[in-house]
């Protein structure tokens, strides 16, 4: 185990999830917008219509900007923040995954090499030429999405890794492909979208109608066979996780991804009735209605996962709930509950080691650092603040919780307490301590 | 959980792309302070480099953290549990770090793309991507001293969970990344002059300076590395006796006879460009391969070693990812060739047949990639 991080209100968790969410944004729209690019480039070739490299100037250049710093920045933000939240869990995943995220890399290269050609020699070279550049960045950005998704799906459906500790299996798992095709789906959402912030930019009207009709089709497009995927995702979710979302609040969520969709969809009906009108400042707040559904989207899939951040193996705390013998490594349970949560933590300050009348109120409090911040706020406004918690459990004394804490891994969303009986009620004494006297 | 495939091959890796990496780092250092001189001074050579390096920044950046990403990924694979502790110690830090990047590579990009010159936004540019730079070199140092860790994380005996620690700085250490900028970006300018030179739109006046100031930077640089190198030797545990470090020594050596050549270089820096280019590559992968030395030195002192690592053998990702990372070169020789020529032609770069037959290809070799992967795929999923 490793120190943790206490972000109050927050947890270190909503964090991870903030940056991953507005990453949803620039890397979608990599993977997407080259391809209505060069198709736009493409038209532009085969009718000798220079009037549209004006479009496809500010497009490659959004795309430049806000991939090339937010979308890569933001990326590497995931990890880091990945690494701050959850370094077992991440540890977990590059030690399973190195030479997938290897893999992933090689296609990075070929996706920033790609950009910056492709945007400093458009209308300097010939344009046969530059299609091809844009054709391999294309590929090159959607290769990204086809690598990564085997790792992000492992972590909620690893399959039959949970067997055989294997690469593959844990790779191409049973959400794999359904999450490559609504993401396929969805990224020309954003694809278009952007491209209709862009329009609005174009002085030339005739580029303008056309650009907003086709980027209309292709977003509508993206929003069916999106939604049509998503489905399919959600029923081939592992039980386990559908039993836990039907046991957590989704509502606000799902209308959430519902509205988004639903306006997304009449946005871009209207683009095609209106083509070349939209203003940019609408065109802009779009992408705000478009984040909500991702945000909707991406809170639904967290909560599915609980209470593991690797399914059938690590639980979100950090501790190892199922062995996997095919790799040699034991569960942890039983060995904490025997030896103790304090003991077998590196980072424990040696005033800790024995729990005494004077320390278990700050033993308690570390034992809620290490097992329960990762998903709920210590303090009392935010993510699953567990004062409130508490106090609505109407316990007035440590020992009536520490009952509570036995039975915690009952709850489908939660995982068991690990520790000896002194440190259940040395928990139990910090978070009893959170309510005030009283309250109830 | 085990290792894919031998510790010593995600040391090597690492040790490369660190070297690819801190290149990008200095050139975008050394390229924005110089930048923002040229584009001040009252000379017109230097304002038009100046320009010229504005808009290589933005690329250097953008490669900088491209290449950042493989070093701390293989970190991460072999020295996990140090890694860990010490993000775990500076966590506000850790995630302060994207934010001030993305605020120096904006800042960057406005500097680039203003039409008038605005010279704060290079520079806070510049001083944002400096601090970056410090928090990863507080990371790397906190790393080395798992004995303070405990200390660091719970001061007085009391845990804080703030994560805003910030411990160990070495600014002996520090500098000898920083002040590599200088060189590295004098190297930069003489093989800008070599490549320009080709361009029938460009005057031989321009590209002989632009070389020469290059050599100058380079050899003034490398001279200061060395006694800041020296000093960084005073600084490390005597007890690790790194002076005796044979990887020590021959990188030692390696950089001396290197900035001893330079003084033949500076004479004539455009015909010197590309072994100069050769060789100093040489020596900074040496002196990537001695930072990992020294990395060994200092946590062997707690008994650690990459061996630790279980070994789980597994040839078909490490397959994947070699077969794949020759797939990649292949292509980006064709991204890199066609930027290479278009760069020195003056109006619309016409590729020969043989250019568009090797961009068809590169296409097919990405298309067949998936066709496999996608084959792999669905041979799992059938036997699922």
């Amino acid at each position: 185990m490793y120190p943790v991080w206490e972000v109050p209100t927050l947890t270190a968790g909503l964090i991870l999830g903030l940056i991953a969410a507005f990453h949803m944004l620039p890397s979608h729209l990599s993977t997407s917008a080259m391809w209505f690019n060069i198709f736009i480039e493409r038209k532009a070739l085969k009718e000798n219509r220079q009037e549209f490299l004006e479009f496809i100037k500010k497009y490659t250049l959004t795309l430049l900007v806000f991939a090339y710093v937010f979308g890569s920045l933001t990326g590497v933000g995931i990890w880091f923040s990945a690494t701050v939240a959850s370094p077992r869990g991440i540890s977990g995943l590059i030690h399973n995954y190195v030479w997938g995220w290897a893999t992933e890399w090689v296609f990075f290269i070929l996706e920033v090499l790609g950009i910056y050609i492709y945007a400093y020699t458009l209308d300097k070279i010939e344009p046969k030429l530059h299609l091809r550049i844009g054709l391999i960045f294309a590929i090159a950005s959607w290769t990204t999405m086809v690598v990564i998704v085997g790792i992000l799906g492992f972590m909620l459906s690893p399959g039959k890794w949970t067997e055989t500790g294997l690469f593959f299996d844990g790779f191409f798992n049973p959400t794999y492909w359904q999450q490559l095709f609504v993401r396929t789906g969805f990224m020309f959402t954003i694809a278009a979208a952007y491209a209709l912030i862009v329009a609005s930019r174009v002085k030339n009207e005739v580029v303008r109608r056309y650009v907003s009709r086709a980027a209309s089709f292709w977003g509508l497009g993206g929003l069916l066979l999106g939604s049509l995927f998503g489905l399919w995702y959600y029923s081939s979710l592992p039980e386990a996780a559908r039993n836990v979302l039907q046991n957590l609040p989704t509502d606000t969520l799902t209308k959430f991804m519902l509205i988004s969709i639903g306006v997304t969809a009449l946005y871009f009906i209207l683009a095609a009735i209106v083509p070349g009108k939209i203003h940019i400042v609408p065109a802009i707040l779009m992408i705000g209605v478009i984040f909500m559904g991702i945000w909707g989207a991406e809170r639904t899939r967290e909560m599915a996962r609980k209470p593991y951040v690797i399914h059938g193996y690590m639980y979100s705390n950090q501790l190892i709930g199922n062995s996997i013998e095919a790799r040699g490594v034991q569960e942890e349970i039983s060995r904490v509950n025997r030896e103790g949560i304090l003991k077998t933590y590196p980072f424990l300050p040696g005033n800790l080691s024995t729990i005494t009348d004077d320390n278990r109120m700050e033993a308690g409090r570390v034992i809620a650092l290490i097992e329960c911040s990762a998903c709920h706020a210590l303090n009392d406004r935010g993510v699953r603040p567990l004062p409130k918690m508490v106090a609505r459990l109407g316990t007035e004394e440590p020992e009536e919780l520490q009952g509570m804490l036995e039975i915690l891994g009952d709850y489908p969303y939660m995982p068991p307490f690990a520790g000896t009986e002194e440190e259940a009620l040395a928990l139990a004494t910090y978070l009893q301590g959170l309510v005030p006297k009283g309250a109830n | 959980m085990g290792l894919p495939f031998y510790p010593v091959v995600f040391q090597v890796l690492m040790v490369l792309t660190f070297a690819l990496h801190i290149l990008m780092v200095n050139l975008t250092l050394g390229g924005s302070l110089l930048a923002l001189y040229g584009r001040m001074a009252s000379s017109e050579k230097y304002n038009r480099l100046g320009k010229a390096l504005a808009k290589v920044v933005t690329v250097s950046i953008s490669l900088a953290i491209l290449l950042g990403v493989a070093p701390l990924l293989f970190v991460q694979v072999i020295y996990d549990p140090f890694w860990y502790a010490s993000n775990l110690i500076s966590p506000f830090w850790v995630i302060a770090f994207m934010f001030i990047m993305i605020a120096g590579f904006s800042l960057i990009y406005v500097y680039y793309l203003s039409k008038t010159h605005r010279p704060w936004a290079g520079l806070l540019g510049f001083l944002f991507l400096l601090a970056a730079g410090i928090i990863m070199h507080i990371l790397n140092m906190q790393m080395l001293s798992p004995d303070r860790w405990v200390e660091w994380y719970a001061p007085g005996g009391v845990v804080d969970a703030s994560g805003m620690g910030l411990h160990g700085f070495q600014l002996s250490r520090f500098l000898h990344f920083i002040l590599a900028s200088g060189a590295v970006t004098g190297l930069f300018l003489m093989l800008y002059a070599w490549y320009i030179r080709a361009r029938t739109d460009v005057e031989e006046i321009y590209v002989t300076w632009a070389g020469r100031l290059g050599a100058r930077l380079l050899i003034v640089f490398s001279v200061l590395e060395v006694l800041d190198g020296l000093w960084w030797l005073l600084d490390i545990p005597g007890e690790l006796g790194f002076h005796k470090n044979v990887l020590f020594a021959i990188a030692f050596v390696a950089g001396l006879l290197f900035t001893v050549f330079l003084f033949k270089v500076v004479r004539n820096p455009l015909r010197w460009a590309l072994p100069t280019g050769l060789l100093m590559t040489v020596v900074v992968l040496l002196m990537a391969a001695t930072r990992e030395a020294l990395r060994v030195s200092y946590l062997g002192k707690v008994g650690y070693a990459i061996t630790d690592h279980k070994l789980n053998l597994h040839w078909g990702s490490t397959l994947l990812f070699f077969l794949t990372f020759l797939l990649g070169l292949a292509v980006a020789g064709f991204l890199i060739t066609v930027a290479f020529k278009a760069g020195r032609t003056v109006g619309t770069y016409s590729p020969s047949p043989g250019l568009m037959k090797y961009g068809t290809i590169s296409i097919g070799l990405m298309l067949s990639w998936l066709v496999v992967v996608v084959a792999i795929g669905v041979y799992f999923t059938l036997s699922h």
